[in-house]
């Protein structure tokens, strides 16, 4: 009854006494048209609220227009009282408003929650008119079994100028019992033995209470104020997720087990959308500790388990992070690292998408790092992405695939190297270059690779040491006129890739090119000599050494001249210029 | 209390201090003396500031004086004087007085000489009707006399009817949403919200009538009157220490659905008059858990959902974390559980059990939890909750060692809860007992200063085969 409670007799006869009066006067026709206008403004913003955000300038100026005409009245006539009807609005014994009673028309959402008048007082100030308003507009239309009601919510506010009564209008004739009859004469119930009562039920009697036991000390009211300080600020979830946790590690009831996940989901989504993160990472952890309990004996628990990681792990589930991490601070960020690693691995889908959607470095590594850890569990959702067409997301996820050890792992980076962007095929070859395990023949085709950086990685790889199985390629390649590219700086690049892996065994094929005047075309000789004589530089052997100085005395001067410039360099290098 | 309460009572009281005040002066004192003078201007100063310029109706009804018809509430510091004041009425034969407003037109004169016709009436032979006749022979308009009261105070009558009927609906409410959750089916706590937050408006109100209130037991609906009962008690400790309004309506859900997991218990464990075996022990001590997956099928909010799960989860869980169900996550019991373990153990003791011979009567039960201190209950908290219900909770029967036996009904100061107003039973000559005349047990001899009525024995209302809210709701019903 609120508020209102203690006023209600008098403000019950003095309706009485204005209806019995109206019957002779009635409200004078200023009051009325000043009490339908009221009305009239009150319905305009209960339009409003119901179609706009309550935010929206339509809302705001419906407000100030009902609270204008509001203030209007108190100040001229003082409290507006309305007396309520299922279908009308009663003023001053008249019926001032008459609408079908139905579902959102304003008799009849306050009739229906049991409001018998409402009196808006004098004093009243347009913050509460809104807060009431927006009462009204929540409780227009109201659920089936709803948990709370329209004058729960006025209860819960407090409104100092908005009173009311309301009737008992849930209640019929329910039984009641007779209290004149001793609970000692029936025998019919009780209540089986609780633990304090086997042990009391011993004894009957106990020492008194001392009175100066019963005083409190200062501390203990300090105390006790802190007690509902605390209680009063804290957030319920956290003991609420503590019971949930706890019931499912105690009852191990299937038909009970899933409510309780259900429960725990709803918690979970939540906590992501209010970056509570210490929540959600609480639920994770336990949730494993609870499958870790569940693994010998409950095991038809597993699977539920599991689907509950699948479901928080999905798109739908992680979405709210997208807003939540606008404005994440660094441990923020650390936070949701540690949830979001609880995951599983099919959260790469989301978490990947996410990637290209931030701008912020800290996150992009931070959601690398966790798709790391996630794809190190399981790859596959990984490789899946990996055919989404967003370049710089598969290039990203490709990095990631590059720290993942694995033969499954190495075939997606190999197949990877087919991808048409050259950003992923160099982000897959690096790895893949430094696995060492790598098949050089079936990776050739990047010589040919239209990329140039791609094309000088795969170069340097095979420069590093000497291989035959590099240098038949290349020489096969440079020899046999497999070479589609015909720029100058990639035939030197081949050849000085060939002086570093090549063996003796090039040494008769870079003599001809260095001095031979074979098949080539002549725009080819160039860079083909300057290519052999590099590759004979860079094999530093005796033998190549020989074909330089041979190719020095040439009578043809660009080989000489090659040749000698290769030559002097040599010889500074040694003298230590 | 509520701000309008506490400030009826500081008006109140010092009303009371100023008419005693007065009518003291004037049997000592000459009209032109100055001491009388200030004493009446002292006592209309007093009478416009709580009648607020309407009129005021001061009544004495069961040892209680009651202004504009609510219950005044006394301060320590005018206890002796109250206690004056409730001899002066009755042998005069008064039980009340009317003020009106015209009071404020009476010049001084008039006053003392109602003060002295006041004091005068004590040996007439009808002291009501010679003070009529004197009030009008002397042209007093401004003050009425009320004579026999049989009624009590129209609001406090209303008041009670209110607690009995949100009583009952409140049982009906906790049964409904039991039977709906126990067949699986959608239950809204619309309804209990509602009743909820009637009994926090009724415990702020009058918290020794919804006390009083806790005292109903009933067999057939044992489980439900408990919800109630722990409902009740929670809240007014609640109240006690402080929580606002909202969470006061909070802790009373957790107390109405705190049992609801025992709808799941068999009917033969929840009925069985021997001790449980250990079968029926395990299946027994799973109605938290079972309670807690009750709440989750609320239709309620996560935040509703979040409070009220704690109810079912804690009431048994101790405050040193024994008790049951076993925790694992959960490392502390919350203030909401710390107050239903205790609300909840001590109407469980107090209540009747097939399992044991009697139940505790209350001032017992209050000494068996007061030696687990500590252990399972909260010290500060079982302290406020000792010290709100006295030393003799309300419904506890006091054989004095005058012969008679006393219902507890109330304590008339806050801060004393030793010696309780009592319900004199008396018999009602056919076979059963009746209400009597309600005493204070802090009146004393005015010669030798001692006690007239102390204490000798304790009994639970069973035990006269009473149920005390009877007698509390007795003039509502």
């Amino acid at each position: 009854m609120g508020d209102s409670d203690s006023k209600e007799d008098i403000q019950l006869a003095s309706v009485e006494e204005r209806q019995s009066d109206n019957t002779l006067t009635g409200p004078s026709e200023e009051e009325w048209q000043a009490a339908e206008k009221v009305l009239t403004s009150l319905q305009l913003a209960r339009k409003n609220y119901s179609l706009y955000p309550e935010n929206h300038v339509n809302c705001e100026r419906a407000l100030e227009q009902f609270w204008l005409q509001l203030d209007t009245f108190l100040r001229v006539y003082g409290d507006l009282r309305f007396d309520l009807d299922k279908d009308k609005l009663i003023f001053q014994g008249e019926v001032i408003l008459s609408e079908p009673p139905e579902e959102g028309n304003l008799p009849f959402t306050l009739f229906r929650d049991g409001i018998q008048w409402l009196e808006l007082q004098r004093g009243i100030d347009s913050d509460e008119v809104e807060q009431f308003l927006r009462l009204l507009n929540r409780y227009r239309v109201l659920s089936a079994e709803p948990e709370g009601d329209l004058v729960t919510a006025l209860w819960e506010a407090k409104f100092p100028h908005i009173q009311y009564y309301v009737a008992d209008m849930f209640w019929g004739a329910e039984p009641e019992f007779d209290l004149t009859v001793s609970p000692g004469a029936a025998e019919e119930d009780g209540e089986a033995v609780e633990e304090e009562d086997k042990e009391s039920a011993k004894s009957e009697c106990f020492p008194p209470i001392e009175q100066s036991a019963l005083k409190m000390t200062p501390e203990e009211e300090a105390e006790l104020r802190e007690m509902v300080r605390t209680e009063e600020k804290r957030d319920p979830v956290v003991e609420y997720l503590d019971i949930l946790l706890d019931s499912l590690m105690e009852l191990r009831e299937k038909e009970n087990f899933v409510p309780v996940l259900e429960s725990l989901e709803d918690v979970f989504h939540d906590s992501l959308a209010r970056k509570q993160f210490e929540v959600t990472l609480k639920i994770l952890k336990s949730l494993h500790f609870v499958r870790k309990t569940c693994a010998t004996e409950t095991t038809w628990a597993l699977p539920l388990i599991d689907n509950f990681f699948l479901t928080a792990s999905s798109a739908k589930s992680l979405r709210p992070l997208q807003t939540a991490w606008l404005d994440m601070d660094t441990d923020e960020i650390s936070q949701i690292k540690q949830v979001l690693i609880l995951l599983q691995p099919e959260a790469i889908q989301t978490l990947g998408a996410m990637l290209i959607e931030t701008s912020s470095l800290a996150l992009q590594k931070m959601l690398l790092e966790v798709i790391l850890v996630l794809a190190h569990r399981d790859v596959k959702p990984l490789e899946t992405m990996l055919a989404r067409p967003e370049e710089e997301l598969v290039q990203k996820l490709v990095y990631v695939l590059g720290r993942i050890d694995g033969e499954r792992s190495t075939q997606i980076l190999a197949k990877m190297i087919h991808h048409p962007s050259p950003r992923v095929r160099h982000e897959a070859l690096k790895p893949l270059l430094n696995r060492g395990t790598i098949d050089v023949k079936g990776l050739f085709h990047l010589i040919e690779d239209k990329n140039d950086a791609i094309r000088r990685l795969f170069l340097r790889y095979m420069g590093q040491e000497r291989n035959k199985v590099s240098e038949t390629l290349l020489l096969e390649y440079l020899e046999e006129g497999k070479m589609k590219r015909s720029d100058d700086e990639h035939i030197i690049a081949c050849f000085r890739t060939l002086g570093r892996c090549g063996s003796q065994r090039s040494i008769p094929f870079l003599k001809k090119m260095l001095l031979g005047r074979g098949w080539l075309p002549s725009f080819k000789k160039t860079s083909y000599r300057q290519g052999a004589a590099f590759a004979l530089q860079s094999m530093g052997t005796e033998e190549s050494r020989e074909v330089l100085q041979e190719a020095s005395k040439s009578l043809f001067p660009s080989v000489k001249g090659i040749a000698r410039k290769i030559l002097e360099g040599q010889a500074k290098q040694r003298q230590g210029y | 209390m509520t701000e309008q309460k506490a400030e009826l009572s500081v008006l109140g009281g010092r009303f009371i201090k100023a008419f005693h005040h007065m009518i003291s002066t004037v049997k000592i004192h000459q009209e032109n003396n100055q001491l009388i003078k200030e004493s009446i201007t002292h006592f209309a100063k007093a009478l416009s500031e709580i009648s607020g310029g309407m009129e005021l109706e001061m009544l004495l009804w069961r040892g209680r004086f009651f202004i504009q018809g609510e219950k005044l509430h006394y301060r320590k510091e005018i206890f002796s004087l109250i206690n004056e004041m409730l001899d002066y009425f009755p042998q005069r034969g008064l039980r009340g007085l009317i003020f009106r407003p015209n009071f404020k037109q009476s010049s001084l004169k008039e006053f003392v000489i109602f003060a002295r016709l006041l004091n005068e009436s004590a040996g007439r032979e009808d002291p009501p009707g010679w003070l009529e006749k004197q009030f009008k022979a002397y042209e007093i308009s401004w003050v009425e006399i009320l004579k026999e009261m049989e009624e009590p105070p129209e609001l406090e009558l209303k008041k009670k009817e209110q607690a009995r009927q949100s009583y009952m609906h409140a049982m009906v409410a906790v049964k409904e949403v039991a039977q709906k959750v126990s067949q699986r089916s959608v239950a809204g706590i619309r309804k209990a919200r509602r009743l909820a937050q009637t009994m926090v408006d009724l415990v702020l109100d009058d918290e020794s009538l919804m006390l009083g209130l806790t005292t109903i037991r009933d067999y057939d609906d044992y489980t439900y009157t408990h919800s109630v009962n722990v409902a009740l008690l929670a809240m007014a400790l609640g109240k006690r220490i402080g929580l606002s309004q909202i969470f006061l309506e909070q802790l009373g859900i957790c107390g109405m659905f705190h049992d609801l997991g025992k709808v799941e218990v068999p009917k033969e464990i929840l009925l069985k008059p021997d001790m449980l075996n250990t079968g029926e022990w395990d299946q027994m001590r799973k109605h938290p858990l079972i309670g807690v997956h009750r709440v989750l099928n609320l239709h309620a909010s996560r935040e509703m959902k979040s409070r009220a799960a704690v109810g079912p989860f804690e009431h048994h869980l101790n405050y040193n974390l024994t008790g049951y169900p076993k925790t694992h996550f959960v490392n502390k019991v919350t203030l909401f559980g710390k107050i239903l373990r205790i609300a909840d153990t001590y109407d469980a003791l107090t209540s009747e059990r097939k399992y044991r011979p009697r139940a505790f009567s209350p001032d017992e039960a209050l000494r068996l939890m007061w030696s687990k201190v500590g252990e399972d209950y909260d010290p500060i908290l079982l302290k406020m909750f000792v010290n709100m219900l006295g030393l003799y909770p309300v419904g506890t029967i006091l054989k004095l060692d005058t012969g008679e036996m006393g219902l507890v009904v109330d304590y008339p100061r806050d801060d004393e809860r030793t010696r309780p107003e009592v319900l004199l039973l008396e018999d009602d000559g056919q076979g059963g007992l009746k209400g009597g005349k309600t005493l204070s047990l802090e009146e004393r001899d005015e010669k030798t200063g001692s006690f007239l009525r102390n204490v000798l024995e304790c009994h639970h209302p069973t035990k006269l085969g009473l149920q005390p809210a009877q007698f509390y709701l007795q003039e509502a019903s």
